[in-house]
């Protein structure tokens, strides 16, 4: 059985995130995975793969992933309204996933981070939440 | 009453043992800072007799005599005065502060072949390792010597704070309830699990307990089941797992 790992899930949360309008045009630095460059606009948003354990049974695997999604703006009124723009993409989101099944995708938790200082010294409002995305692939 | 007690003190013990590995996987996890390229190689402060050995062959113009020149060892009647024991750390900070200068050489020099075919040669230090000693980060981590080696013993990490701060509590009872909690005191750990604008998470945890959630619920009913062998009358028993 070829068992393909939690790559096409970071993809899948990509393309939903992109396929709202709404958020496309409110991102102006665009949508990074771990740590976004120095010189990048805000607002923008960091996705981060926190755990992807792998459960075996009889039929399969299931990958029950959790990631978080966090917007970083100048102000604590864009992101949060971003981050309810991000969690209407992605909660109770149908996932298209290459080579495995989405179960599903259900926002968890919201995390607590405050404002914080960027490189220049500019306050910046980091705001976002944890996102459960369980895929299954079937033997 | 009595039965479901000990079903309850069998669960709060699975309990105790679960959280243990939690927190056995989240200091395993747990980021520590690396400042070698490589993990084979160690810093290893010379011994005396190394340092003898180089005097009597009397090395010039190399780190080895550079180093020596610096803690002018006196002599006794045994031979070498153990002062240069005494100057380990220093004598490692030196160490360090050699392989930054062939760090610092390397790059400048790979900065100035580009484009000529110089192929890079490997380096001792990490981009991070050569940005720990030139800041001295490194060297003023910790008062305390064990935690801030670079190499010695082993080890090839710097600091350790973090993971050495981890911890779990046994578990609370109370009424019907019983809780356990791993925790992660140090003032910079949440940077470390959710990331910053400048440095990306590093989660450590939430996967720990994520990996270790089926195997505590397990346990617990493993325990629950051993222990209403007796014959228990029926109990409800809810298992939270959970951050």
């Amino acid at each position: 059985m070829t068992v393909s790992s939690v790559a096409p899930v970071k993809r899948a949360i990509v393309q939903a995130l992109r396929a709202s309008p709404a958020l496309v045009s409110a991102i102006a630095g665009g949508i990074h995975e771990g740590v976004a460059p120095r010189k990048v606009k805000y607002p923008f948003v960091v996705y981060q793969l926190v755990s992807a354990p792998y459960v075996w049974d009889h039929t399969g695997v299931i990958i029950p992933a959790t990631f978080d999604v966090f917007v970083y703006a100048v102000n604590p009124v864009e992101a949060n309204n971003l981050d309810a723009l991000i969690a209407g993409a992605l909660n109770e989101a149908e996932l298209t996933v290459e080579g495995q099944t989405s179960l599903l995708c259900r926002r968890v938790a919201d995390l607590p981070t405050g404002p914080d200082t960027d490189a220049a010294g500019k306050r910046i409002y980091q705001v976002g939440g944890s996102y459960s995305v369980w895929t299954s692939q079937l033997q | 009453m009595a039965i479901a007690n000990e079903i309850f003190d069998n669960a709060v013990a699975a309990l105790g043992v679960g959280v243990k590995d939690v927190e056995a996987r989240a200091k395993a996890r747990a980021p520590v800072r690396s400042i070698f390229a490589t993990d084979r190689y160690r810093f290893r402060p010379k011994s005396i007799s190394e340092l003898q050995a180089d005097e009597r062959a009397g090395f010039v113009g190399s780190a080895t005599t550079w180093r020596h020149e610096l803690y002018a060892p006196t002599k006794t009647a045994s031979g070498f005065r153990s002062s240069l024991r005494r100057n380990w750390r220093q004598r490692q900070l030196q160490e360090a502060e050699f392989h930054l200068k062939a760090y610092q050489d390397e790059m400048r020099a790979r900065k100035l072949g580009r484009g000529s075919g110089r192929l890079p040669q490997p380096t001792t230090l990490s981009r991070r390792g050569a940005y720990e000693v030139k800041t001295a980060l490194a060297a003023n981590r910790s008062q305390n010597p064990r935690s801030a080696r670079w190499g010695h013993g082993g080890h090839a990490t710097v600091g350790g704070r973090l993971r050495g701060e981890i911890y779990s509590t046994e578990p609370q009872r109370s009424g019907s309830r019983a809780e356990a909690w791993v925790i992660s005191p140090t003032e910079y750990a949440k940077h470390q699990e959710f990331g910053t604008r400048h440095n990306r998470a590093h989660p450590y945890l939430r996967p720990a307990l994520d990996e270790s959630r089926e195997e505590i619920v397990s346990r617990i009913a493993a325990a629950v089941r051993e222990a209403s062998r007796t014959g228990a009358s029926k109990m409800d028993i809810e298992i939270r797992v959970r951050l």
